[in-house]
Formats: structure tokens, C-alpha cells, sequence
């Protein structure tokens, strides 16, 4: 079907295919803790906005830019072909396979010595035959790390706690659509368009691509 | 005609020393246009080739502009200018004509810049480019803030910058989108046939 | 635009000039997006008009644009980065 902003039937397909949907977030009161606000099953920080993709209200409704092929396999119906992970690749998102989410060798949890370094007597071990030696070494303290957004948070080395595992980034919540070893940015939605110009004067036409400089030294 | 309109009334010589690494120095506009003209041959998606040259086309204009308010600020300079300025160190060898150099003196040169013929590695490389460019427009407007012929110029020149950012990085995901996401470096699309791993 | 001032005119082309560039740049990366595309087409025909005017009217933009068969016009008028130039 022929896809351009008239057209609500591509709309609604669009809509009903991806799992990208709007989460609803509580709004932003100046109570949150942290500048952080409750967002479907994780906080987000107040300044971003609600939904995880930009409203379908831009460019006659359909997001421009936003294409169903540029979407990760398993986003729409029938995978691309060839695309099969092979099973056992890298763990599955809700777990870390043998180690406990967050956990780090001795270096994080104890006195701060290096991975590999026992407490008890010092010695750095060169390999760990069976994991289960590995698991030995881990010291259970908890222990306070800061997230992505600069918060403080406890968490235990056997890592139960979801922040340790970073599944509370927006990214890890949309399945296997942004891999890890890769530099993502964001497509650019057809938003609000300067005049040419003030568009001329600003450098741009677009206004979500328009942060000015107010450093000063004083 | 230039991209922006650049009519500077009063020179500034001290001024001109600083903006000069925005022509020649390492994350200058000649430099950027090299780099950007160079990769798009390698490109294997030709939308991200027509970018880079759209891109690289635009930064050749964006030499032209920081080539014009480097003669602006310099036309008319009397010596005792040249010589209280820290100038002079430039005109000795170039007068008031330009020359492409950064500002501490280290000419033009193509060591700064690379096209690594494998175009992931070379869209990071021009994301880079592009906020190094972005900072060193930072701090030109630092110094800049009383003169508002130079800080309008140099405003617009820093927007751009953010601009072909983004650009860059919406290129990356085009290139990510031919690629598999199990393993982007199985191979490089612009040399190998395929890969077998994946 | 035929009434318009020579700066007006230049003015005028300088900002539909660059907002061409700059949705060049989005349309390269964006390249079915019906609003840019839109966008474009309108900009671009206006930007057509109003360089075929100055360039009748006044000097020429580009090589391609020189109107005066007695001389080589592209030569007289002054360079961009010249002092007291809009353009």
C-alpha cells in the first residue's frame, strides 16, 4: 500500500505491527525522587519525553523517517531472512547466564582489589577451570554503584536488582532491536520547521536540532 | 555567494589567529571536506555516499565562509597591530593573504583526517569530526562575544556542525540496516563479498 | 521579486539557498518523507525564480548565470568575501 501521511489504513497497520507503543508515564509533579518519574515498569528522568517513539501526529501521521525495514527482526511480522541468532549466542535479556546480573569478580564487590585477586591470601589467579571457582571468589556485600542517570542505588553481588543489570535502560527494554558494540542515534522525526530565515539566522531549520551555546567562564 | 552572509566592519587580528584552526587545523572545514569527499568512494549505500558528498560540498562552503572572516578581520591591520596581536608570527610568511594552518601554526595537513575504506569505522570518524568541530566553535565563541559580525558567523558554523552530527548518525543506522545484527563485523560491505560466520 | 531591492533579493536567496541544503541533508537520510519532499519542491522552484530574476536584473550567481554578452560580467562584480558585499 502506497505510504504517505494521508493514508490511515498504513497508519493503523504501522500502529498495530510495532511494539514500539507509547508507555504511560506519570507526569513529572516536582515530588520525584531524583527527577524521576514511574514510566510503564521502570522510571524514566522527568525530562524526557513520554512515549518511546515520537507521536504518529507528525507529518500527517505517519512518523517520516521511521520505515518498517529499518526495524530490528522480530519488531514486525516475518523475520528478514537470514537473520536466525544462532541459540547461545550472548545470554538472554532477563538473566546473565551463570553469573548473577551485575556481579563482578572480587574488584567491585571486596576491598577494591583487581578481578581475580583473592581476599585471602592475595594471590592473582591466571584462569578459572570451572565457573563454580569463579563464584567462590565473588564477596556477597552489597555494595553502592550509581545508574546511568547518576542515581545511587544498594545492590547485592548476587545482582538480583534490575538496575544492576541495566535493564532499566530504555534500549535493553526494546529486545534485541539495539545490540551492544554499536553507536545508535536516534532518527530525526519531521517536527517543527523554522522559516528560511530564521532558519538562515539559527543555522538550522529545524527546531529539534537547534541547542545553543551559553557556556561562560565567569 | 557564501552559505551566510559575512560583512565584519572592524578588524582583530588576535581574533583572526584563533579562527584561522577552524580553516587548516586538525577539526578544521578544509579537513572536514577532505575526509568527507574522500569516504563517499568506499560508501556502499549510496545514500549515505550522496551524504557525505552533499556534506562534504557544504564544508568546502564552509571554508569559503571562515576564509572570508579571517580576510575581514585582517584587511586594513596597521603594524602596530600585527606586531601587539601575535600575528605577526603568521604574516611574516603570509602577509594578509590566507594560508590554510591551525592557529598554532602547523599547516594543513591530510595526517589529521582518515578514510578507512570500511564504513563504519569511517562514520564514527566523522561523527567525531563533527563535535571536535562543534567544541572548537565552543571556544571561539567564547572570544568572540563582543565582536557580533564574527559571533553570527561562527553561531551558524557551529549549528551546522550538530546538524551533519545527527545526519552522520542516521547514516550509521542506514549502514546498520544492511548489515546483521548478530554480528555487524562479521565483514566490511565495501570490500568483502560476504562472510560466513553469519 | 521583480519589485524587490538588490540586498532584499540576495537575501532572499541566501535563505531559501540554505534551507534547500539543509533539507537536501534530511532528504538524503529521509528520502520518502513526504513533508520534506514537499518541502522541497516548493523551495526549489521558488529558489529557480528568484535567481533568474537577480541574475537578469543585477549580476550573475554562478558561472553559469552570466546574462551580458558585451563582457565577461562574472569578472566585474565583487567577490563574495570582498568588503561591503551581501552576497
Amino acid at each position: 500500500m502506497e505510504a504517505n501521511c494521508e493514508n490511515d489504513q498504513f497508519k493503523a497497520q504501522v500502529e498495530a505491527q510495532s511494539e514500539l507503543k507509547a508507555e504511560s508515564c506519570n507526569a513529572c509533579d516536582g515530588n520525584d525522587s531524583d527527577g524521576m518519574r514511574q514510566c510503564g515498569a521502570g522510571m524514566r528522568p522527568c525530562n524526557r519525553p513520554d512515549a518511546m517513539r515520537p507521536p504518529m501526529g507528525n507529518c500527517g501521521g505517519r512518523p517520516c523517517g521511521m520505515r518498517p525495514q529499518g526495524m530490528r527482526p522480530g519488531m514486525y511480522p516475518g523475520r528478514r531472512p537470514g537473520n536466525v541468532r544462532p541459540g547461545g549466542m550472548r545470554p538472554p535479556v532477563n538473566s546473565c547466564g551463570d553469573r548473577p546480573c551485575g556481579a563482578r569478580p572480587c574488584e567491585s564487590c571486596s576491598n577494591g582489589l583487581p578481578a581475580g585477586w583473592r581476599p585471602s591470601d592475595g594471590m592473582r589467579s591466571n584462569s578459572y577451570s570451572d565457573p563454580a571457582d569463579l563464584h567462590s571468589d565473588w564477596n556477597l556485600s552489597n555494595r553502592t554503584i550509581q545508574d546511568s542517570y547518576g542515581n545511587s542505588m544498594t545492590v547485592g553481588c548476587e545482582g538480583q536488582t534490575m538496575t544492576g543489570c541495566r535493564m532499566n535502560d530504555p534500549m535493553y527494554r526494546l529486545g534485541d532491536a539495539f545490540p551492544p558494540v554499536m553507536a545508535y542515534v536516534p532518527w530525526q522525526q519531521w517536527g517543527d520547521v523554522y522559516d528560511p530565515e530564521c532558519g538562515l539566522k539559527e543555522g538550522t531549520i529545524f527546531k529539534d536540532l537547534n541547542y545553543i551555546f551559553c557556556g561562560t567562564r565567569c | 555567494m557564501l552559505e551566510f552572509p559575512v560583512n565584519i566592519k572592524t578588524t582583530n587580528a588576535a581574533l583572526a589567529t584563533a579562527i584561522m584552526s577552524q580553516l587548516g587545523g586538525p577539526d578544521g572545514e578544509k579537513g572536514a571536506a577532505t575526509r568527507y569527499l574522500s569516504q563517499r568512494y568506499a560508501m556502499p549505500d549510496k545514500r549515505v555516499a550522496g551524504l557525505l558528498t552533499d556534506i562534504g560540498t557544504e564544508e568546502l562552503g564552509h571554508e569559503e565562509m571562515v576564509s572570508t572572516i579571517i580576510t575581514q578581520l585582517t584587511k586594513n591591520l596597521t603594524m602596530d597591530e600585527i606586531e601587539k596581536s601575535g600575528f605577526y608570527q603568521y604574516y611574516v610568511d603570509h602577509t594578509t593573504g590566507i594560508y590554510p594552518q591551525a592557529a598554532a601554526g602547523v599547516p594543513f595537513s591530510a595526517a589529521t583526517i582518515q578514510s578507512t575504506g570500511d564504513p563504519i569505522a569511517d562514520l564514527h570518524e566523522d561523527l567525531a569530526a563533527e563535535q571536535k568541530a562543534r567544541l572548537t566553535y565552543d571556544n571561539i565563541l567564547r572570544l568572540c562575544k563582543d565582536e557580533p559580525d564574527v559571533y553570527e558567523a561562527i553561531k551558524f558554523l557551529r549549528a551546522r556542525e550538530m546538524v551533519h552530527y545527527q545526519r552522520f548518525g542516521e547514516s550509521l543506522r542506514m549502514i546498520q540496516d544492511n548489515l546483521n545484527s548478530d554480528n555487524f563485523y562479521a565483514f566490511n560491505p565495501s570490500f568483502d563479498k560476504g562472510a560466513t560466520c553469519i | 521579486m521583480e519589485k524587490m531591492c538588490k540586498n532584499d533579493l540576495m537575501n532572499l536567496i541566501q535563505s531559501t539557498n540554505f534551507t534547500l541544503i539543509e533539507l537536501g541533508l534530511y532528504l538524503d537520510t529521509h528520502p520518502n518523507c513526504p513533508c520534506g519532499l514537499s518541502a522541497y519542491q516548493d523551495y526549489s522552484d521558488m529558489l529557480k525564480r528568484a535567481v533568474e530574476i537577480y541574475e537578469r536584473r543585477f549580476e550573475p550567481i554562478t558561472i553559469y548565470g552570466v546574462e551580458n554578452e558585451d563582457s565577461w560580467s562574472w569578472v566585474e562584480t565583487p567577490w563574495p568575501w570582498q568588503k561591503g558585499c551581501d552576497c
